[in-house]
């Protein structure tokens, strides 16, 4: 600690605190335009210059740490001189084009100025000028580099925080500009977070562009659905339009940055053409539109058969709904259909690995900021592509492992830009997990035998890629092992999963899942032994491997209701259709791979006049875009339990919270007004007695690999995995405008080498046929050295591709053949691509 | 204009320089060097294979490329003329110097001839003040105590010297060994 | 009487070969510290040889040794700096090309003092000549021994590499220089941790500069005491000083420091020719603000000039005649300064652009009534708040000019014309860019 005096009060504050923190600290502001919390001091902008007693030159304090008995002034004569020229000779070139800025109203240079600067300039000379048109870089990001101030905030944190490097300065001196390559940022993030961090209007949002002043945006404050990680943001809108997306400093574990779903993605919310505007009922073959009455009327009927029956009742919910939907939808399953069978997972088979996951989860799941959790020396990463998965939590591993300098190995079947940090990096074939597992926990418990031991605490984080794997349980069982022993050792262990769902966490916590996961209830199905399905924000037919086979389980099913804001596949063969709300018009709290239980507010207001009193009292901004009869989840779960005879008891919010909290341990504590900015942390939840778990016997696990083995010369056979990409997640980022500008075609991404065996026409941009004997797919190709040889990566996410027809059950990689497409096959994969932009 | 393909031989020169530094980063200058020989200037295609080569982003490398002033990544003349305008260069009458090869060859400083053959420049101190006014022909040969008439000769034999990008292939200038103006 | 040490041979021919070199007792310096010092001891030699940076900032250069961490697990570096560009400088490239083995033995033994197994030579560009010959002296060096693996069987290894710069002032300043060498734009670094802690790639780094490289076999060989007896007792030693501009005799010449400037201009160059008289000298590259005539009576000293407001910088002396415009030579001075700006901090970016607009305006006789105030305001607002030395230098420079020869300033201002033989062209030419 250094005892210091900051315009005359002091204070002890750490020692190596910057003088700018310190003064923050003090409640003293000291201007800046180059500094920023989450990078290198740069101390360039000058505007920070402070008097530090027994320096005879002014100090910049962004950069200058304090040392004991230090005596800083901010407000001398000579302080005040000095922000004043700066600040001129920063207008000196600056256009001053404010009426037509963007950036108006939430300016540094126009806050600076009008606070510290001087009343008028005495700079008589011609303005520098790089271009006369503003110069639009992406898809997302527009240039007017004459109001730059070259502070390379854009630039720094492009490469500190986000780790893409896409902007550079470009020139030197007065002419230097920050852009992409050649003026161009096709190929980067599309993050935005460079027009975030911009003070003044140099980088701007071509969404945004020229649609609102700052000030007459009202903002709701809430969750982003696409990944979760969970991240904060802000939604602003003006007259019952939302005009964009930002994040503040001051909320979340983002801190003001976001990726380009969570920035421009948000305006599927905004799409009313696929949305479900009525329940519907099947009538001789036919959806047709009915009151919400009559359709749970026609529900009641059909339970009524199916309980004579004495077949078997299933739920299946999207792990992307709230806490409060699932709850409801849980509680409505329990006591209105009696059932226990409910899933919260559709895309792969878990059953086995519940149990496991439950015990992990109790045992080791660190539920507290992924910042803290990273305070260690050792960080294993496995079966996630993060950069693309969970791009923020990407951005808190790197910033944390530049502060800590962990060693890092990363297991992931794709390339990221962790790989770059890693001390070591494996890419595997989905299968291959378990001996890896294996191999690396043992050498760490190994080290053991040779002290000091250079990993005492030690963090695991989990994607999605494993438990989409054959081996999950498999792995999750080793995991589990591996970190018990490590653990008896002496090692602290904490875990976290990075899910690619924005709730799965709260799914878990909530227990949306049972002996029976979904892929045992369409089993069921096939043996005519479930009655009725019960299908709520999810499409089974578009996302569960093996279409065919979905599609025949469903269609034993004596009643399917489907329960969604937009339409979907599995629709077609449901017999009662319920139009529910959006992320947009939702409001509850969602669960984060953290743990942080946060608040989730409704952007738009219901499309409807019928909702229950307690959530009319949340706040919205606007007018709903277009007027339905759908309703909120959980009012649909109540009416309908009403309908049949049962009262549900969850009339507003705060009371379904409260229940949930009552009924979940973790939760307890939790009380949904009381949230904050940042989230609370969940508790554990402690559900499963440990007894339930087998234990198994390592030597028995090790090294099964469950994978086909791939030809060594490499020719036209693949594994096909799959995931999310950068610009896409779950199946609402393609009602994105914004998104599918950036992204509107899958793409078939394999290694450089791989695609120059395929021969001519298989470069970058080419088309190539991907195919297996259940389905083919004219892709784009995508080149990455990074690549593993032998694998191609298809997204998940584009719905027409209907990408899970190559996928048999269970058969994950699948193997497919790539060739070079012929030129009608590409015609039309072209034609297909351009009618999704349209 | 001709695309920058990398050749084998000069990839291999870009890997042989990675291992003289601790960073593969370090080697892009010399790398930028290497190409700027070759082909006179750094395009764009040059620019993204130094970066695939050194594990950069195509921008890092255009950083490099841009900030330099002795970089250039548009094609310049195949006889860089720099003449020094600094201090002392011109208090011996740089400026006439600049005017002179303005007129003489129809070009502002900073432009290139129609036919490729001339690019002029004025140039900050070169080094060579004891000799100035000094004008450095292609990064090449110091051409010192420049007068009028020398300025013609040099011109003459610049426009009847072969056009190519390597800045060897005019030997004309070439002065290697040169005395130093040195006290006693 | 002085002796000539650094130039002694410099006409010798062939003196670049290292068998000429040896002939003249070459690498004599690099055996006996090899033989004879501990790295430490070499330290204390050139502390006590009072050795000061000849690069500009004249900083004690066994001090600077000193600060490099004896228990460091990370690597040690010399770094060269041959990126001589400071106007009216050409000492380093004389020695680069007529004494590159002297140059290449002072870095050997500077990186047995300091424990440095890889030696960078960052070189001006330009200097393609002269990174030709260094580059044949370094090669033969390898051949006979005298770099690589186990230097003159002592077991001192070194690797030394040159780093060809590409057409940038501001890589002179050593962290610019560092930056440049790890392959980034070379824009100065935050100090502190200043380079001996943390230079290149975050490991212990010194910067010399050739000419001081080139003084510490003479010291190994002849005494710190030998040295320190030479010239000034604050700043002792021989020194190259550049002497260009309006002088009869322009060219490098080795005297001791501390002599007189109007002696060094007036006896040893000749004096201004066709017999003008001298109007003003800058006394150290342009960054050093200018002497009007009646003030040459200095010493060239690094602590004389220092407390007279100018500086002995570079040695790089710059003379004016009666003739010469002070309007245009500070123009032509700021020109440099303004294109040399790196771009990083606010003050000399947009403060030193702002100025030139001013005088090229007052040059070319459109300056307008107060514009002198204005330059001066300008200064009070850019000098000492810059980043690195290059803005206060560019200020420094003005000041020089202002404080000596404001007379001029108010003629082109009132009369819209120079009252100098010059004719009125536009100055700010350019460089073909892009």
């Amino acid at each position: 600690m250094a005892l210091i005096i900051i315009d005359g009060v002091s204070r002890q504050v750490g020692d190596d605190t910057l003088i700018l923190n310190a003064a923050a600290a003090l409640g003293v502001e000291i201007p800046t335009f180059c500094s920023h919390p989450r990078l290198e001091p740069m101390a360039s902008c000058r505007m920070c210059l402070i008097e530090v007693e027994g320096i005879g030159k002014l100090q910049p304090a962004c950069a200058t740490r304090v040392t004991e008995g230090m005596v800083v002034h901010t407000d001398t004569a000579k302080v005040r001189e000095t922000r004043k020229s700066m600040l001129e000779m920063l207008l000196a070139n600056h256009p001053l084009d404010c009426p037509v800025c963007d950036k108006a109203g939430e300016c540094d240079l126009q806050d600076h100025a009008y606070e510290y600067g001087a009343p008028e300039s005495r700079y008589d000379e011609d303005k520098r000028r790089f271009h006369n048109a503003d110069l639009p870089l992406n898809s997302v990001v527009i240039a007017n580099l004459n109001r730059c101030i070259q502070c390379n905030l854009c630039i720094r944190y492009c490469d500190e925080v986000v780790g893409a490097q896409a902007l550079g300065a470009i020139g030197i001196g007065a002419n230097q500009i920050a852009t992409g390559f050649m003026d161009s940022l096709a190929g980067c993030d599309h993050c935005g977070n460079c027009i975030e961090v911009c003070p003044v209007g140099a980088l701007m949002s071509r969404p945004f562009r020229y649609k609102a002043r700052p000030w007459d945006l009202k903002e709701v404050d809430t969750v982003c659905p696409f990944c979760g990680t969970g991240c904060q943001i802000s939604v602003g809108a003006r007259e019952g339009e939302l005009m964009r997306v930002h994040s503040k400093c001051e909320t979340g574990l983002n801190q003001e940055a976001l990726c380009v779903r969570g920035r421009f993605g948000i305006d599927f919310a905004n799409s009313t053409e696929q949305r479900l505007q009525q329940p519907l009922i099947r009538q001789d073959k036919d959806l047709v539109a009915v009151s919400w009455n009559k359709a749970f009327g026609f529900i009641g009927e059909k339970l009524k058969q199916i309980r004579r029956s004495n077949k078997t009742i299933g739920g299946l919910v999207s792990p992307s709904l709230t806490n409060e939907t699932l709850y409801g939808f849980q509680k409505l399953m329990h006591h209105v259909f009696d059932s226990n069978t409910i899933d919260s997972f559709c895309r792969w088979p878990l059953a086995e690995a519940y149990p496991v996951l439950e015990q992990l989860i109790d045992r080791f799941y660190s539920r507290k900021p992924l910042e803290e959790l990273l305070k260690v020396d050792r960080l294993l990463i496995i079966g996630s592509n993060v950069t693309d998965e969970n791009p923020i939590s990407e951005y808190l591993i790197r910033e944390a492992h530049r502060a800590n300098r962990f060693d890092m190995t990363v297991l992931s079947p794709r390339p990221s830009r962790l790989d770059r940090m890693a001390s070591a990096y494996q890419r595997y074939i989905p299968g291959e997990e378990p001996a890896l597992i294996a191999s690396i926990l043992s050498s760490l418990a190994n080290e053991d035998k040779q002290p000091p031991l250079r990993s005492q605490s030690i963090a695991v984080l989990v994607g999605t890629d494993l438990l989409r794997s054959p081996g999950a349980t498999h792995s999750l069982q080793l995991l589990l092992e591996h970190l018990k022993t490590l653990q008896t050792n002496g090692r602290s262990i904490g875990l976290q999963f990075l899910f690619d769902r924005c709730n799965q966490l709260g799914a878990w916590d909530l227990g949306v899942t049972s002996q029976c996961d979904f892929n045992q209830m369409l089993s069921m199905c096939d043996q005519g032994q479930m009655g009725m399905l019960y299908v709520v924000g999810e499409d089974p037919l578009l996302s569960c491997p093996d279409p065919e086979r979905v599609k025949r389980a469903l269609s034993q099913l004596d009643l399917l209701i489907v329960q969604d804001a937009f339409a979907s596949d599995t629709m077609e063969l449901a017999d009662v259709v319920l139009p529910g709300f959006t992320f947009a018009e939702s409001t509850g709290t969602f669960t984060n791979n953290e743990g942080r239980v946060q608040r989730v507010r409704p952007i738009y207001p219901p499309p409807t006049k019928t909702v229950m009193n307690a959530y009319k009292a949340a706040p919205t901004i606007y007018p709903a875009p277009f007027r339905s009869q759908a309703k909120l989840d959980v009012r649909i779960f109540s009416e309908m339990a009403l309908a049949l005879g049962t009262d549900l008891g969850l009339s507003s919010l705060e009371q379904v919270f409260c229940e949930m909290a009552a009924t979940v341990p973790g939760y307890a504590e939790l009380d949904i007004n009381d949230l904050g900015n940042q989230g609370r942390f969940s508790g554990a939840t402690l559900n499963t007695p440990e007894s339930s778990v087998k234990p198994t016997t390592l030597t028995n696990l090790e090294c099964q690999l469950t994978r086909q083995s791939v030809p060594d010369t490499p020719d036209d056979n693949f594994y096909l995995i799959t995931g999310n990409s950068m610009f896409h997640s779950g199946y609402l980022s393609e009602y994105s405008p914004t998104l599918a500008e950036i992204e509107n075609e899958p793409y078939v991404e394999l290694s450089e080498l791989d695609a120059l065996a395929l021969g001519p026409g298989s470069a970058d941009g080419d088309y190539v046929l991907v195919s297996n004997p259940h389905h083919q797919l004219t892709l784009k190709v995508k080149t990455n050295s990074g690549f593993a040889r032998g694998v191609a990566f298809i997204p998940e996410n584009f719905k027409a591709a209907q990408l899970n027809r190559f996928f048999a059950q269970g058969d994950y990689p699948c193997l497919v053949k790539i060739r070079v497409a012929q030129p009608a096959a590409v015609d039309e994969a072209v034609g297909s691509a351009e009618g999704n932009t349209q | 204009m001709a695309t920058q393909k990398l050749t084998i031989s000069l990839k291999a020169q870009i890997n042989a320089i990675i291992p003289r530094y601790v960073e593969p980063r370090s080697a892009v200058m010399p790398a930028l060097h290497l190409i700027q020989d070759e082909f006179g200037y750094i395009s764009r295609e040059a620019m993204e294979e130094v970066a695939t080569i050194l594990g950069l982003t195509p921008v890092q490398v255009y950083e490099i490329a841009s900030f330099y002033h002795q970089f250039h990544t548009k094609p310049i003349g195949c006889h860089h003329l720099q003449v020094c305008i600094n201090v002392s260069c011109m208090l011996l009458g740089a400026e006439n110097i600049v005017s002179q090869l303005e007129q003489s060859l129809n070009i502002e400083s900073g432009q290139t001839t129609a036919d490729g053959r001339f690019t002029l420049s004025a140039v900050q101190c070169l080094g060579s003040c004891d000799t100035a006014p000094v004008m450095q022909i292609n990064n090449q040969a110091y051409c010192e105590h420049l007068t009028g008439q020398r300025v013609e000769e040099i011109l003459q034999r610049l426009r009847e010297a072969p056009m190519g990008h390597r800045p060897e292939a005019f030997a004309g200038a070439q002065k290697d060994q040169r005395e130093f103006t040195v006290a006693k | 009487m002085f002796e000539q040490t650094l130039l002694k041979n410099i006409n010798t021919e062939n003196y670049h070969q290292l068998e000429v070199y040896r002939t003249g007792g070459g690498y004599a310096g690099l055996r006996k510290a090899l033989n004879e010092y501990q790295p430490d001891q070499l330290i204390q030699l050139v502390k006590d040889s009072q050795l000061r940076g000849r690069g500009g900032a004249g900083f004690s250069t066994g001090v600077k040794w000193s600060f490099i961490p004896k228990d460091s697990v990370l690597p040690t570096y010399l770094c060269c700096n041959a990126d001589e560009s400071e106007p009216g400088t050409f000492k380093d490239r004389l020695l680069i090309e007529k004494d590159p083995h002297g140059l290449i033995e002072g870095i050997a033994i500077s990186c047995y003092a300091i424990g440095a197994k890889i030696a960078y030579i960052y070189i001006r560009f330009e200097f393609i000549y002269g990174t030709r010959i260094l580059q044949q002296a370094i090669d033969e060096c390898y051949a006979q021994g005298l770099l690589g693996k186990n230097i003159l069987g002592s077991g001192f290894d070194l690797e030394v590499i040159i780093h060809r710069g590409a057409g940038a002032y501001i890589c002179g300043e050593e962290t610019a220089l560092l930056e440049s060498l790890e392959g980034y734009r070379g824009q100065p670094r935050l100090k502190p941790p200043f380079p001996a802690i943390s230079g290149l790639y975050a490991s212990p780094t010194i910067i010399n500069n050739v000419e001081t490289l080139a003084c510490i076999p003479h010291i190994v060989l002849r005494g710190a005491q030998w040295f320190s007896d030479i010239g000034s007792p604050k700043g002792p030693g021989p020194r190259l000083y550049c002497l260009s501009g309006m002088i009869n005799k322009p060219g490098v010449y080795e005297l001791p420091t501390g002599i007189p400037l109007r002696e060094l201009v007036e006896e040893h160059g000749g004096g201004a020719p066709n017999g003008k008289k001298i109007k003003a000298v800058i006394p150290g590259g342009v960054s050093a603000p200018m002497f009007a005539e009646k003030d040459l009576d200095i010493a060239m000293d690094f602590d004389a000039l220092a407390a007279a407001g100018s500086m002995f910088g570079s040695a790089g002396v710059i003379v004016m005649d009666e003739d010469s415009c002070i309007v245009k030579v500070t123009l032509s001075m700021l020109e440099f300064f303004h294109i040399e700006s790196c771009g990083k901090c606010t003050p000399c970016r947009e403060g030193l652009g702002w100025v030139l607009k001013l005088l090229r305006r007052i040059e070319a006789g459109a300056g307008k009534h107060g514009d002198a105030q204005e330059l001066d305001r300008l200064g009070e607002a850019i000098f000492g708040n810059c980043f690195c030395a290059l803005g206060d230098g560019a200020i420094m420079a003005l000041r020089g000019a202002l404080g000596n020869f404001r007379d001029e300033f108010d003629y082109h201002i009132a009369k819209g014309h120079c009252p100098f033989k010059t004719e009125s062209i536009v100055l700010h030419r350019t460089r073909a860019t892009g």
